[in-house]
């Protein structure tokens, strides 16, 4: 099967955070390219490339990534050329007209990172915004140095917030029609916050995990970050 | 008292899931710090709360505000 190793390349680093999630299990289904993965139970990242963006689609089952980061920058040498995959004896062929690439595939069971299904939470359809509005506070915390947002809608206004600790702040607000709820997030929000861009839906609850949900026609993707909780009083 | 505003902890485990070392890494007054610790720690916020760290020699009692969930956690309140 055959792939435009930029469409590939984008897919797998919005669904990894960039290879911050370090293995993956591709699985080459009917449908298309599946991945389900999490790191340490504190972020779930699900993605769906369809079969559209391949030609000569094959369902060639699972392939086991051993180094994220590594593929990749691998799959980025072919920048938007065309290159056709083969599982040939547990090494992944990737084969381009100005050369092949030999990346050795690893054991499903060495794939820390692979989850078996989506975590069952309490979460609903939520709102929508641009994703360049999260980025905003994303950048903020980046000049703050800081790396827990906090995202809260009081009165159907959205208030994005990041603070340190010598007191400076800043703030990026919209209306949105949704809940009253406030939840603080870690590190993993700004990795999808990267990884995430044009109309995305979130959902969230008091102190509770938020979802980000970025569909296209060609992929969908789907984060799940665990909160930051209060140890004080 | 003083007060750590922001903690991420990093664990290591053994092959039998028992976690062995904990990584800390937070901010203090504005400044980032990042210290190594070993031990036997089931329940991560206990043990913080519990043990004094020391922060390049000196000793600091702390206060943790924010502490990671996790997933699973989420999970199993709702099925309950």
């Amino acid at each position: 099967m055959k792939i435009k190793a930029n469409i590939l390349k984008r897919f797998i680093g919005k669904v990894t955070l960039e290879g911050a999630i370090p293995t993956s299990l591709l699985q080459f289904n009917e449908e298309g390219l599946d991945v389900k993965l999490q790191a340490s139970n504190i972020v779930f990242c699900e993605g769906n490339l369809n079969k559209g963006n391949f030609s000569d689609y094959t369902a060639i089952g699972d392939i086991g990534i051993k180094n994220n980061q590594m593929f990749i920058s691998l799959l980025n040498r072919y920048g938007d050329r065309i290159i056709e995959l083969k599982n040939d004896a547990n090494k992944l062929k990737i084969i381009s007209e100005t050369g092949s690439t030999f990346y050795v595939l690893c054991d499903k069971e060495m794939v820390d990172n692979h989850s078996l299904k989506s975590p069952n939470l309490d979460l609903d359809n939520g709102f929508e915004l641009v994703a360049e509005k999260l980025d905003a506070i994303k950048k903020a915390g980046e000049i703050l140095k800081v790396q827990t947002t906090t995202i809260e809608v009081k009165e159907k206004n959205l208030v994005l917030s990041v603070n340190n600790d010598t007191g400076d702040s800043i703030t990026e607000e919209m209306a949105v029609d949704y809940k009253d709820c406030i939840g603080k997030y870690g590190d993993f929000l700004q990795k999808t916050i990267s990884a995430v861009e044009g109309l995305v839906s979130v959902s969230l609850g008091d102190n509770y995990p938020i979802q980000i949900k970025e569909v296209r026609a060609e992929y969908n993707l789907k984060y799940i970050i665990a909160p930051m909780v209060s140890t004080e009083d | 008292m003083s007060k750590i505003r922001y903690i991420k902890l990093n664990t290591k485990e053994t092959e039998d899931g028992k976690i062995i070392k904990l990584g800390f890494s937070g901010s203090f007054e504005g400044l980032i710090y990042k210290v190594t610790a070993e031990g036997d720690a089931e329940n991560i916020g206990n043990f913080v709360r519990e043990n004094k760290l020391d922060f390049f020699g000196q000793t600091l009692d702390f206060e943790l505000k924010n502490t990671q969930s996790n997933l699973v956690d989420f999970e199993e309140r709702k099925e309950e």
